[in-house]
């Protein structure tokens, strides 16, 4: 597991799917966990690995459609359905509300990679999203309440002198603070900060002196 | 002439002998006899008998002889009758012999005188004696005409022409204690002394009939009471007949009044009966219809008139058709009349019970169902005299039944929609289940022999799950036939003629809904069978269902449905059951599971019976009968312990 990048978790009741698609997935190098039902895979503690869930739309505790729906407004990863018996009106609701791809029974170990690997690409990249942001989180929640102070105000655009004016601090005690947020904030330049508190959804100010300026 | 009538008892004003004519001509003809010949015929016998008297006494005068006058009256006496005719001569012998001693005295004279008076006694005697039927019989009718007129039990009466009474007999005048002459015409008025002994109800009829038969000379018949001494009333038939003269005037009444006291209350008795009886008819809450015996409708009850809101005569009023069919036409539902008229026609031919369910127009135009029964009255010759017939309104449950009919269908339908779906699901299900595994171990199985080196061993574990997945799958379809096999039957000695009836009891309301005329003929003596009783009930209802159903768009006269049971040799027993309808497009097919021709059909059901037959040894075919329909026959062979 030391080299894994990766993981697919299959939910299904029949133990033969289960053991077909994970030798399937593991014929072409995939890792996968298997459940017999959701409730397992529940309470299963996921790595934090870029992952896809592969899940059947027949289960005996929960449908896999309204699980789906439950988790909507969670971070959770893409899910690809497979279904004995597929009907238009559920497979477009479950592409509706996320899922990467809904396979009828039996389908191409093709149409199960291009599934499987979409996900999981889309699954890397909104984890590496949310690593960096909350990365940022952590070294904002570094600065002190000062340059929490400061931080807006900079990347608003004003000068130094206006910032310092704003807080009411000298020119020299604001460039030490400006400086120090560059460190902590690991920002290359300027532009760079800009994104970073861009991410963190951090307010614009308006100097109250722009006009004089 | 006024002579007292021999009847000395009887009294009897004005009579005359002259009025029993009639009486005596009801006695019988007159002999034949030389006074009735010529001009001397039309004299009464009284005027002859005094012509031949007068007569002799001339003669006796002229001669100064009295034997032509003795002759006379012994011929007389002979003619009325023996006694009074002996009595006479002999009265006769001894006045001559006083006369002639008065006269002569003459010793020798006399004695000649009474010897000839000797000598004609006893030839009078000898003719008296030797011609006893010559003499006695027309004095004797007339006795016996005088008796049957004064003893018969009515009354007897006559009278003159203005109807004043010339003789009544005994009868009368012992019944109603009046005098005869108390009843006469009063004087100068339309009005009769008899008012007074008839009922005051009947007396304004009875003489206001009498007075004018007097003016027309019409026979009189009238029907009234009659005081009775005693004042009670009693019904008597009064009929007088009137006797005419050569130039056809009226001469006067005769007539009979008869006692029908006893008839009257009988009839009386029977109108209240029959007014009771209608009263019943008319109340009880059954449309109630008579028909001859041809069946044209003969009567209709009240009910039935008010509920139909026309009478029988309505159905007179087209010249050409029947009272039968034209009834039919005005109150039969139209898909109806055909059924109702074969149904009727067959109970009139064959004299059987009729019993029908159709649609009655009520007077509303609304049609409604109503359960109609008939009964045929036989005389004691067996013939049919009449039918009697009764309709019972039974629409309201009628339509709670074809209610719960249609819902009890409409669910049998969804549930086995439901169930047929439910089942391919989940056989679909089963079966997809392992074959998507055999799928993804087949590709990962192809992908573990195509990495480089390729992973045999891998390869090798993922097959063996395809073979054991493969035969998961198969495992399903051998389980999904067993499914559908059939239960172990069990086999018992069995009646097929009880298990059709069980069938019919069953199926008899879908007979009767799609007005299916249905003949059952069964072979008394079937010897039993070995069978499962619900699975021969099964192909029974499923052949009959299936016949049913081809009708169904057939026109109603040729809807119809028959059972026949017949041995078929010693060892079978063939059973056909015969419809008329639109027939097997493929005879050989149509017993191939899910072959259907019904929109609405799975096409197991003669698949089925087919397998439920041959399962018991039988055979079941169809052939094409005649022009149209179809007989799907079968054979199931014999109990065991019936074969010898």
């Amino acid at each position: 597991m030391t080299d894994q990048d990766h993981i697919i978790f299959i939910v299904d009741d029949d133990i033969r799917i289960r053991e077909g698609l994970s030798e399937l997935l593991e014929s072409y190098g995939r890792h996968s966990v298997c459940f017999g039902s959701l409730s397992e895979y529940v309470a299963f503690p996921r790595p934090t690995l870029p992952a896809c869930l592969v899940l059947d739309v027949e289960l005996p505790d929960v449908n896999g459609l309204d699980f789906q729906k439950q988790i909507a407004n969670e971070r959770h990863p893409p899910i690809v359905f497979i279904t004995g018996h597929g009907d238009v009106p559920s497979s477009v609701r479950a592409m509706k509300l996320g899922a990467v791809d809904f396979l009828t029974k039996p389908f191409s170990d093709n149409a199960l990679m291009d599934a499987v690997d979409a996900a999981i690409g889309q699954d890397r990249i909104s984890r590496l999203d949310e690593d960096q942001l909350q990365e940022l989180q952590r070294r904002f929640s570094a600065l002190t309440p000062r340059e929490r102070e400061v931080l807006p105000l900079v990347v608003s655009g004003l000068l130094n002198k206006q910032a310092a004016a704003e807080l009411g601090i000298t020119e020299i005690t604001l460039q030490i603070h400006r400086s120090k947020i560059m460190h902590k904030m690991r920002a290359a330049s300027l532009p760079d900060l800009v994104r970073s508190a861009q991410r963190l959804q951090i307010p614009l100010v308006q100097s109250r002196r722009t006009g004089n300026s | 002439m006024h002579v007292r009538p021999h009847g000395s008892e009887a009294i009897v004003p004005r009579t005359t002998l002259g009025h029993h004519r009639e009486v005596k001509t009801l006695c019988g003809p007159r002999r034949p006899t030389v006074m009735n010949s010529g001009v001397f015929a039309m004299l009464s016998p009284i005027v002859r008998c005094a012509l031949a008297i007068s007569a002799a006494v001339v003669l006796a005068w002229l001669i100064r002889e009295p034997w032509p006058l003795l002759g006379a009256v012994a011929a007389v006496s002979i003619y009325f009758g023996r006694w009074p005719a002996l009595l006479s001569i002999a009265t006769f012998a001894l006045t001559v012999g006083v006369v002639s001693y008065v006269s002569d005295p003459n010793g020798f004279s006399e004695f000649k005188t009474y010897s000839r008076s000797a000598a004609l006694l006893i030839a009078a005697l000898a003719v008296g004696l030797g011609l006893p039927n010559r003499s006695v019989l027309p004095n004797g009718t007339e006795d016996d005409a005088r008796l049957i007129v004064e003893k018969m039990p009515g009354l007897a009466w006559s009278t003159d022409p203005s109807g004043n009474f010339k003789y009544v007999n005994q009868s009368v005048l012992d019944y109603v204690g009046v005098p005869p002459d108390d009843l006469n015409r009063v004087e100068g008025l339309d009005d009769f002394g008899w008012r007074a002994v008839v009922h005051p109800d009947d007396a304004d009829r009875a003489i206001g009939l009498w007075l004018h038969c007097l003016r027309t000379g019409e026979p009189y018949e009238s029907e009234h009471r009659i005081r009775r001494f005693d004042g009670s009333y009693r019904w008597f038939r009064a009929v007088g007949r009137s006797s005419h003269d050569s130039r056809d005037r009226i001469t006067g009444w005769y007539g009979t009044t008869i006692d029908i006291d006893a008839r009257k209350q009988m009839e009386e008795a029977l109108r209240n009966s029959e007014q009771q009886l209608r009263l019943l008819i008319d109340t009880i809450p059954a449309l109630v219809w008579c028909a001859t015996p041809d069946g044209e409708p003969s009567y209709l009850n009240k009910r039935l008139m008010d509920y139909i809101g026309l009478t029988l005569e309505s159905f007179d009023g087209t010249s050409n058709t029947s009272r039968r069919s034209a009834a039919m036409h005005a109150v039969v539902h139209p898909d109806d009349i055909q059924k109702l008229d074969r149904g009727w026609t067959h109970s009139v031919i064959t004299g059987g019970s009729f019993g029908m369910q159709f649609r009655l127009r009520r007077a509303d135009g609304v049609f409604r169902w109503v359960d109609s029964r008939g009964e045929p009255l036989r005389d004691d010759h067996g013939s049919v005299t009449c039918w009697y017939c009764v309709n019972v309104d039974i629409d309201d449950a009628t339509r709670m039944q074809d209610a719960l009919r249609s819902t009890s269908d409409g669910l049998a339908r969804a549930s086995q929609a439901a169930s047929l779906a439910e089942m391919s699901a989940s056989i679909a299900h089963e079966v997809n289940q392992p074959l998507a595994a055999v799928v993804a171990n087949s590709y990962a199985c192809k992908q573990w022999l195509s990495t480089e080196p390729a992973n045999i061993d891998r390869a090798r574990i993922t097959m063996d799950r395809v073979i054991r997945d493969a035969n998961s799958a198969a495992d399903v379809v051998s389980r999904t036939r067993a499914l559908f096999k059939r239960r172990a039957s069990i086999k018992r000695p069995l009646q097929l003629n009880t298990v059709i009836s069980e069938v019919l009891q069953l199926m008899s309301d879908e007979i009767a809904a799609n007005a299916i005329y249905f003949q059952l003929d069964l072979s008394s003596d079937l010897p039993s069978i070995a069978a499962d009783r619900v699975q021969i009930q099964q192909v029974f209802v499923n052949l009959l269902r299936n016949g049913i159903e081809a009708m169904q768009s057939a026109d109603y006269s040729q809807r119809s449905l028959s059972v026949r049971c017949r041995p078929n040799g010693s060892q079978m027993i063939l059973v056909q059951v015969q419809d008329r309808g639109s027939g097997l497009s493929d005879m050989d097919r149509a017993f191939e599971p899910f072959f259907t021709t019904k929109d609405d059909g799975i096409g197991m059901g003669l698949a089925i019976c087919r397998s439920i037959i041959e399962a018991h040894n039988g055979r079941l075919w169809a052939e094409k009968s005649g022009h149209e329909g179809t007989i799907f026959s079968f054979t199931l062979p014999v109990h065991d312990d019936v074969r010898t």
